[in-house]
């Protein structure tokens, strides 16, 4: 019985652990004029979710961003980006004309795009392309 | 931990990885599902979870999210209108007050061979439908030119209200003459600094009361008698301009602009049933004898997907009520062949 509690105790904490390790990676950073450096200066992949609130397609895509981040959020850097209130140029910088927008930028140069309503299915493989074409 | 109690935990670890196996693998079984969460697909959920049969309504990619985007003016019992948002969410909430379930997602295949029907989606999970309600409604159709694929997301537009704050201080072209391309060229106006309607003609095909909105905007100009023959620069990946070609005079001149919204009209979202229901040479599915019955017993079509004459809400939702009902009676009559 002991045995038992002992295991029961240990699998919390480390499931405990897991879960704030996940949290701490898996953070989507909300872009601004203060942190837009993030960009540029990340190493990882980062994927740009550029959205409107009032935006139905935005609103439909963002579970799936959710999701994906969840998968993908040590690997990647997810980062999104409201254009209503956006006081940085990004938008124009990356002659971002439509939203929603995804953006995998790499080395601060964009590398893929994706506009519209987006399958999870077609996320995750553009994403596991890219990842596999660096290693 | 002596051995006996390595067994236990061995055993309960088995059990529940038989446990866990064995409801990963269980299939889903619906009575009715619908596909398409429209006026017509709504009210066809409202019927059917009313009378007591399982209902899951698979809502896709929204294909007329232009159309929801504006006020109905013509929707019975609402006397100063309803915006299409609205419309379908006091739908949605009366669906799920009967127990209907909506879910997102694409439909990757559907096989209708046999009963219950195979609807395959796009993450891979097959859901098994008694009877199907296909309530896909209309998409749009694109100009047709190569340069308009490419420059999707980069300046051709597929929605004027997530876009049209883009185009601030900008100059945009709309491309159509119906009620659609002139409520885009009227939105795009509180945005952009100059708009030009390219009706592709002479003439607007439009209901007045637009026409009239449209003329008293200043910043809202036509183009007569041009159509649009490329969209520039698809080597850029950019939009930077249109080139077009005169109906009459036969010029061809290259006419600058930020972005395209194209407003050319609709057409049924029926691609996943060809070769499977029958259908009209537009791609209108086809049903029969005054009720929503297609070629394929147990299987329905309501909305616009099916009605190439009169594309209203008003008649979307009498259709989804239509195939609701056909659907109960179908069932029912399927019990009592059973039962017999």
């Amino acid at each position: 019985m002991r045995e038992l509690l002992a295991i029961f105790l240990f699998s919390f904490a480390f499931l405990s652990f897991a879960v704030q390790a996940k949290d701490l990676d898996s953070e989507i950073v909300e872009l601004s004029s203060e942190n837009q450096e993030i960009l540029f200066s990340s190493s990882k992949l980062i994927i740009l979710d550029i959205y409107s609130p009032k935006c139905r397609y935005c609103q439909k895509l963002q579970p799936v961003f959710a999701d994906i981040h969840e998968e993908y959020g040590h690997l990647c850097q997810f980062v999104s980006l409201n254009v209503r209130e956006d006081d940085t140029s990004i938008c124009s910088d990356f002659k971002v004309k439509n939203i929603p927008t995804i953006l995998f930028i790499q080395d601060g140069r964009e590398i893929s795009r994706f506009t519209g309503l987006i399958s999870k299915t077609k996320f995750i493989a553009e994403i596991k392309r890219i990842l596999n074409e660096d290693s | 931990m002596n051995k006996s109690g390595c067994m236990c935990i061995r055993r309960l670890l088995i059990f529940l990885l038989i446990i866990s196996s064995s409801l990963t693998a269980e299939e889903r079984h619906e009575q009715v599902v619908i596909l398409g969460s429209g006026p017509s697909g709504m009210s066809a959920a409202i019927y059917t979870a009313r009378a007591n049969l399982s209902t899951l309504v698979l809502e896709t990619a929204p294909p007329e999210e232009e159309e929801l985007s504006y006020v109905i003016d013509n929707y019975p019992g609402f006397p100063q209108g309803i915006s299409g948002f609205q419309l379908q969410q006091k739908m949605r909430e009366q669906a799920t007050r009967f127990g209907a379930k909506i879910e997102q997602g694409d439909v990757k295949a559907i096989d209708l061979s046999h009963r219950p029907f195979a609807v395959t989606m796009e993450e891979g999970e097959t859901i098994y439908a008694e009877t199907l309600i296909v309530a896909l409604g209309t998409i749009a159709k694109p100009l047709g030119i190569e340069s308009e694929k490419s420059l999707t997301g980069y300046g051709v537009s597929l929605c004027t209200v997530c876009d049209a704050f883009l185009y601030t201080n900008k100059e945009v072209v709309v491309v159509g003459d119906g009620d659609l391309a002139l409520q885009e060229a009227l939105t795009l106006a509180n945005y952009a600094s100059k708009i030009t309607l390219i009706p592709q003609g002479g003439a607007l095909k439009a209901s007045k009361i637009i026409q009239n909105k449209l003329f008293s905007n200043p910043k809202i100009q036509i183009l007569w008698n041009y159509q649009v023959a490329d969209i520039k620069d698809p080597i850029e990946k950019n939009v930077t301009g249109v080139v077009l070609k005169g109906m009459i005079s036969n010029d061809v001149k290259f006419y600058p602009c930020d972005g395209v919204f194209v407003a050319v009209g609709t057409k049924p979202n029926s691609d996943l049933f060809k070769g499977q229901l029958d259908m009209d040479q537009n791609g209108y599915i086809i049903t029969k004898d005054h009720t929503m019955h297609t070629s394929v017993p147990g299987v329905f079509a309501a909305g616009n997907i099916a009605d190439p004459r009169y594309r209203q809400a008003v008649i979307a939702a009498g259709m989804g009520g239509m195939a609701g009902i056909d659907a109960f009676l179908y069932i029912k009559n399927l019990e009592k062949e059973e039962a017999l």
